[in-house]
């Protein structure tokens, strides 16, 4: 599986940090059912993934954790993104986009916004910060593009899952303590807040009964939109920085340096 | 019937684009710019190449200038681009207030002290007309400022405002006492009591509208630039983080150059939703000025925008969906007299009646006995009245008449009539039933029949309601009729509930149930009782013809009159909004071919790796990011005529027409600029 590990005569798959009763497949599945749902049970060791191993599960916690929904949090973001659909189809098929109902108007879209986007803004925004900070990159146990996906991790999961990091960054440093503080507090509360006022925003708003001009939002072509905004608001603002973290260093793991 | 002026104009007129080009470049200064807050990032980005061009030329950028230069050109291109998209909009319509403005230049009023005809009047500006003020106007004078006629009745030649040469009646009392400042009267005079201040008057709210001078952003363009200026600041806060990403990654990796700022500035501009932020003040005022095309005045965009939520139609059965007259269709006998016979007393009672039923009865006597008769000269002409709600004719030893039945039983048993002919009930009923009138006629103390008369539906109008009910939108046909007729036009028509012996307070409560439900509701009206129904009704359309409270109350003025408007309205509404979605989904989707073409060339450097994230084989790092830019740039004034003439409109429901617009402009954008990209690439291959 991995060029490197083939020169050396090992062949078989990655089992380094698995558990060997449940075997690469069910570790895996255990990984992105616990990432995904941000309930910080782990049987493997994260940073011990093959790049694009880790990244899976570092790009649902950048994405929002919409696929299961992170305990605690629920669905929270996925109907934050689910709204954020629902406007741009609805002005695309001519209406005052609608939701379960309930008009979206300019209200609605601000604190969606937030929803969605203050954790991401935390990632990138401390990533950044920590790249250029000398005690920051210090911490990292495998520099080069291995140590910027721990960054990443450890940032996203801060600002939004369990606080953990990948084993390799000793994230028990001022910089990451203050600054990780920092994600938590903003990355959890300011959704969550934006998230009660939308709903009491929501909850004031008439009902306004589905007629054949109300999109449905329970079927296919819905979903298929709902995706595309979700991989291109959630997933591709953070291309350039898992570009330059583990696909770069899947690309050379491939390339056998 | 002839129009003139609000033709639409062709896109391309040289003169327009000449006044837009010019308006682009006075639209770059900041203080007005940063109303477009995506554009006017764009702006100081193009700022920032500029310096680092500067800096290039200079040596102490590392960059080739002619690289950070095109960028720059181009960027500044992108914004001005953007500028020119609302110059060009605002222009068209510029060019249509200027000739109406035409119209308002010094125009004199008589003012007068009461309202007297023959009293002596002071002349004055029409500045300094107050409301309230009464003035005199008199043949071939114009009419100074709104008001309503007070006294007189006069013929009024309205095309400044129109666009209709055919002069129209305006007199005291009545529907049709309004007048609007700027048109002229052709013959007699009136007084006309002003009801709008100078500057506040009907024509003026129209320059400033049609000008865009005092366009309000409506809700929903406010919500979707939200959603834009975050995009712009998380993209903003990507192309940061790449800055001291690519620091350290040079350091681990000991080889390249971190991303320069031009690279990032140019990246920003790509992933910012630049083409439908360029393009998002044209669509709103290009959508104005096209209902001002078919002679529609929104009087703010708020309006335009509700028409296309609109899940209720009230529709005037008169006029919109029939014919406004009823016609005789057939003579249908009763008590055994000959259907000839009849029609001969039919015609006879008709034959000085000049009321549009009453002719179409002449018509058809004519058409199936080929009957003829002039109006004889010693005839007794008995016009209708509200007493005896009878028409017709007495002759020397005959006299005619006809009627509904309960008048006409009344008349001839007043004749000395004992018997009424048995089937006459059965007829009249039967007639009733399928929605048309019962005319009785009788010749002296004898009923001979009844004329069917028959309220015509418009051609075409089934199909019109087929379409407005696939969007989801219902329609109810508002009528005077007793509800027997109602529901027969009803089904005829397929409309999907009506309101029979509609009083106004009726249509108030009925709009109110509606609203109360949710729903948005649209109508028409031009009476003055149909004010308080148009006040409450989220979108109301008054008729141009109507009265002053009616047009004070609605926000859509239609100056043809023509009630049909209404699902125009609809129609351009929701053009408008499907025109924003439609472009901001194709922008946010063009975000994924332009990080593939400029991720990889902004860190090939670093890691040579990454090379095979250039799925598109662009040739070099700098044309790979000079192609991004230029895409980014030219898509825009490619999407004008798009964003002018807004998306093709098709009635269908919800979710096909998402699956349609996510086809053409989701999976469309998604590969336009990666085909785009590659063919710009290959062209600046010839050149470098």
């Amino acid at each position: 599986m991995n060029p490197l590990l083939a020169k050396m005569g090992v062949s078989g798959v990655n089992m380094e940090g698995k558990d060997v009763r449940f075997g690469l497949a069910g570790s895996s599945l255990f990984t992105v059912a616990t990432t995904g749902t941000s309930c910080g049970a782990v049987n493997t060791m994260l940073d011990s993934l093959t790049p694009i191993g880790g990244m899976i599960p570092l790009s649902l916690i950048l994405t929002g954790e919409v696929v299961f929904g992170g305990v605690g949090s629920g669905l929270y973001t996925m109907l934050a993104f689910a709204i954020i659909a629902v406007f741009v189809s609805g002005l695309m098929i001519g209406r005052t986009p609608e939701y379960l109902g309930k008009k979206i108007e300019v209200a609605e879209m601000w604190l969606s916004i937030l929803v969605i986007l203050t954790a991401g803004v935390m990632v990138l925004v401390l990533s950044g910060i920590a790249m250029i900070t000398p005690s920051a990159v210090a911490s990292m146990a495998n520099p080069g593009a291995h140590g910027l996906s721990e960054v990443l991790y450890a940032m996203a999961s801060m600002a939004n899952n369990n606080g953990s990091a990948f084993a390799g960054l000793n994230a028990n440093v001022n910089f990451y303590n203050l600054l990780g503080s920092l994600a938590m507090l903003l990355g959890r509360y300011v959704p969550a807040i934006a998230v009660l006022a939308m709903a009491g925003s929501l909850a004031e708003k008439k009902y306004i009964p589905p007629s054949l001009g109300t999109l449905p939002t329970d079927r296919a072509p819905f979903v298929v939109w709902l995706v595309l905004v979700i991989v291109i608001i959630g997933a591709l603002t953070f291309f350039p920085a898992l570009a330059l973290g583990p696909i770069v260093e899947h690309l050379t793991m491939l390339g056998g340096n | 019937m002839s129009k003139h002026s609000q033709q639409p104009q062709s896109i391309f007129d040289t003169t327009l684009l000449k006044g837009a080009l010019f308006d682009s470049l006075k639209k770059l200064d900041p203080s007005t710019l940063w109303r477009n807050p995506v554009m006017f990032c764009v702006e100081i980005a193009s700022l920032i190449t500029l310096g680092t061009f500067v800096l290039s030329l200079s040596g102490s950028n590392k960059e080739p200038a002619w690289f950070t230069g095109t960028v720059s050109i181009w960027l500044w291109l992108t914004v001005i681009f953007s500028t020119f998209a609302e110059a060009l909009a605002e222009g068209r319509g510029k060019a249509r207030a200027a000739s109406l403005r035409k119209s308002r230049t010094d125009v004199t009023a008589k003012r007068l002290e009461t309202a007297e005809f023959g009293l002596n009047y002071t002349t004055v500006g029409a500045s300094q007309l107050r409301k309230d003020d009464l003035i005199l106007v008199e043949a071939n004078d114009m009419i100074a400022g709104d008001g309503d006629v007070v006294a007189g009745a006069a013929l009024v030649n309205e095309s400044a405002v129109t666009g209709e040469s055919a002069p129209v009646v305006r007199e005291s009392g009545g529907d049709r006492s309004a007048v609007t400042g700027g048109t002229t009267v052709i013959a007699n005079s009136i007084i006309v009591r002003i009801t709008a201040n100078p500057g506040e008057t009907f024509l003026d709210r129209m320059i400033g509208l049609i000008e865009g001078a005092k366009r309000r952003k409506t809700p929903n363009e406010v919500a979707l630039e939200v959603l834009l200026i975050a995009l712009t600041l998380v993209f903003l806060l990507v192309c940061a983080n790449i800055s001291p990403l690519s620091i350290y990654s040079v350091k681990a990796a000991g080889q390249g150059t971190p991303v320069s700022l031009t690279i990032l500035v140019a990246l920003f501009v790509c992933l910012a939703p630049t083409t439908i932020a360029a393009l998002l003040p044209a669509i709103g005022i290009a959508g104005m000025d096209r209902l001002f095309q078919k002679n529609v005045i929104a009087l703010s965009g708020r309006a335009i925008e509700a028409a296309g939520d609109v899940n209720v139609l009230l529709l005037d059965k008169t006029g919109t969906i029939t014919h406004g007259n009823r016609e005789a269709v057939s003579f249908v006998t009763v008590g055994g007299h000959n259907e000839r016979e009849l029609a001969e007393a039919a015609l006879m009672a008709s034959v000085a009646d000049e009321t549009p039923e009453g002719r179409s009865v002449v018509v058809l006597a004519k058409q199936k006995y080929g009957l003829t008769r002039e109006v004889p000269a010693d005839a007794e002409v008995v016009e209708f009245n509200a007493d005896t709600r009878l028409s017709g004719i007495n002759l020397e030893n005959n006299s005619y008449r006809k009627g509904a039945s309960d008048s006409t039983i009344a008349f001839v048993k007043k004749m000395g009539c004992i018997t009424i002919p048995a089937d006459l009930a059965e007829v009249v009923d039967k007639i009733a039933r399928g929605g048309a009138t019962p005319l009785v006629v009788c010749r002296d103390c004898e009923i001979l029949g009844v004329i069917n008369l028959k309220d015509i539906v418009k051609a075409g109008i089934q199909e019109r309601f087929l379409q407005l009910r696939s969007m989801g939108i219902r329609t109810v046909m508002i009528t005077g009729d007793n509800p027997l007729t109602a529901a027969a036009i009803a089904a005829e028509a397929q409309v999907d509930d009506f309101l029979a012996q509609a009083k106004p307070e009726e249509k108030l409560r009925l709009i109110r149930e509606y609203q109360d439900q949710g729903f948005m509701v649209a109508m028409t009206g031009d009476g003055t009782n149909d004010a308080p129904a148009l006040a409450q009704a989220d979108v109301a359309v008054a008729m141009n013809t109507g009265t002053q409270p009616a047009r004070e109350a609605a926000n859509i003025i239609d100056l043809d009159s023509n009630p049909t408007k209404l699902l125009d309205i609809v129609e351009v509404g929701k053009q408008i909004l499907m025109t924003r979605g439609n472009l901001t989904t194709f922008s946010i989707s063009n975000d994924i071919a332009k990080y593939f073409a400029i991720i990889p060339a902004a860190l090939l450097s670093i890691y040579p790796q990454l090379g095979v994230l250039n799925v598109m084989h662009l040739a070099s790092p700098f044309s790979a990011i000079l192609s991004a830019v230029i895409f980014n740039a030219i898509i825009i004034p490619m999407l004008v005529p798009l964003a002018l003439k807004g998306t093709k409109f098709r009635p269908m429901p919800a979710e096909k027409l998402l699956i349609h617009n996510l086809f053409i402009y989701g999976v469309g954008g998604i590969i336009a600029p990666f085909v785009g990209i590659k063919i710009i690439d290959m062209c600046i291959g010839m050149f470098v």
